[in-house]
């Protein structure tokens, strides 16, 4: 499916933005947060550059499931070790172990029921975890409000990684139109959410 | 005016307006990396009118050259010299002025400038086109090492002399090169073949071509990535250039292993991107 306008330029903003979240949006932080968000924003700049070139075709290869895994584990992982580095070990392992059975089901290929439940699963405790803890820390006090931001952004990939699933599970539940066209929207919706929430919570 | 405006019109395709622009963002870029005055705008701008006159020269000479291989094939058949829009004459006049002026140019800015300018053109349209291209694939060493003149050209420009990190900059385009034109190389083979021209695909096959564009990117990156460090770029700056030479490389080597067409038109794309990115990163670096 040809990719519009519209589409080209939601995604030359999305790279735009993670390039300015990787350059200088994370600056502050200690080096283990920082190596988690720059995997999270460099795997986001390289997926957006990948459908610049390819457009919404790009939908039918493995590429968009793999970064749908490692973004919202790698920022999970991140949020873990700025706020709660007490969970850093824990989250470690879940975010290893997480990736390892997305990458294993994921070369069954007469059962590709389990590989889209275990992405979905794995995705939802990521998409939690990214909701949850920016909402908490500003509710805590220890952020700004604008942090919220980024439990937007997390709802917005919790979203995107369902409305994926459901789409590699049985896409005739979804019109596809609406559906491939909406990605581009909702992946540029999630990385302004991420930058305004660093920038200014 | 409405004559003068045409003629502009049809020269455009002939400077291939988006490789010469990248061409002079890199000479920009080597400019700006040693972290000269942003401001000295006049020296930026007779840098500019160098690149860009010496490189559409360079180019315009070339497309005057090949406009017989270039009739053959049907990618390149519509050029205006391969279809008689211009005539080759007038087209040899335009060039060699072109050239001539960029030349000049460079030799008024900086004797220095100005010799790493012409070795560029000489490269590119006596070795590259006139010696070599009809007759082996290695051709594409030397236009190579002509791409990788106006960042060198830009980088002594602003330090005065030769330094290793502007040899790293050049290599890194010798060494991006063959990623762009390779894997360009292998999607239009047959294109080639009709034209006679060897290439890597049809001198050592398909399968070494991939190969050697992997570890071409691979040199890239590597080049890149060094000279970033040595120009002593921010951490987030070079954060932002290692996540795009991973991306590179990570392409390179998938496009290695599990070839597609449109994977390796992809890669070519990428390429492009990649070389752009890194360019932009050098180039913010120095303001």
């Amino acid at each position: 499916m040809p990719s519009t306008k519209l589409d080209r330029i939601l995604f030359l903003g999305t790279g735009l933005l993670a390039a300015y979240q990787v350059t200088t949006g994370i600056d502050k932080l200690s080096p283990g947060p920082i190596l988690a968000f720059t995997i999270a924003f460099g795997i986001l700049l390289l997926t957006s550059l990948f459908f610049l070139i390819f457009g919404l075709d790009g939908f039918s290869s493995p590429i968009p499931g793999i970064s749908s895994t490692l973004i919202p584990l790698s920022m999970g992982l991140g949020l873990v070790l700025q706020h709660f580095p007490r969970y850093s070990t824990l989250y470690l392992v879940y975010t290893i172990v997480g990736l390892i059975l997305v990458l294993l089901t994921g070369l069954i290929r007469y059962h590709r029921p389990i590989h889209t439940i275990t992405i979905t699963v794995v995705h939802g405790i990521a998409g939690l975890t990214i909701c949850i803890i920016p909402a908490a820390i500003v509710i805590l006090g220890r952020m700004q409000f604008w942090y919220i931001f980024v439990a937007i952004g997390g709802a917005c990939i919790g979203l995107g990684g369902i409305l994926f699933s459901v789409f590699r599970f049985d896409p005739k539940k979804l019109p596809w139109k609406i559906n491939l066209h909406f990605f581009p929207a909702l992946l540029f919706l999630m990385t302004l959410c991420y930058v305004l929430g660093f920038h200014f919570g | 005016m409405n004559r003068i405006i045409r003629q502009i019109k049809e020269y455009a395709p002939l400077i291939k307006g988006l490789q010469t622009g990248l061409l002079v963002f890199t000479g920009l870029a080597g400019y700006m990396s040693a972290r000269c005055p942003v401001f000295n705008l006049p020296t930026l701008a007779g840098l500019f009118f160098a690149l860009a006159a010496s490189i559409s020269g360079s180019t315009i000479l070339n497309m005057w050259w090949d406009r017989d291989i270039d009739a053959l094939m049907h990618r390149t058949c519509n050029r205006p010299l391969a279809s008689g829009k211009i005539p080759p004459r007038q087209a040899l006049l335009v060039g060699l002025l072109l050239s001539f002026l960029g030349v000049a140019g460079a030799f008024l800015l900086d004797p220095l400038t100005g010799l790493i300018i012409f070795s560029g053109l000489f490269f590119d349209v006596i070795i590259y086109t006139i010696l070599l291209k009809r007759r082996s694939c290695w051709s594409i060493v030397f236009g190579g090492i002509s791409g990788g003149m106006p960042i060198l050209a830009g980088r002594a420009l602003a330090v005065g002399r030769l330094d290793w990190i502007g040899v790293l900059l050049s290599l890194g385009i010798l060494f991006w090169i063959p990623t762009h034109i390779l894997s360009f190389s292998i999607r239009n083979a047959s294109d080639y073949q009709r034209a006679g021209v060897p290439t890597f695909v049809s001198a050592y096959g398909i399968q070494t071509t991939r190969l050697t564009i992997a570890i071409a990117s691979i040199l890239a990156a590597i080049a890149l990535v060094g000279a970033a460090i040595g120009i002593g770029v921010s951490w987030g700056y070079l954060r932002l250039l290692a996540v795009l030479s991973i991306g590179l490389l990570i392409y390179s080597i998938v496009e290695s292993v599990k070839p597609t067409e449109r994977g390796m038109f992809g890669l070519y794309k990428f390429a492009s991107v990649y070389m752009l990115s890194s360019m932009f990163v050098l180039f913010f670096r120095g303001v």
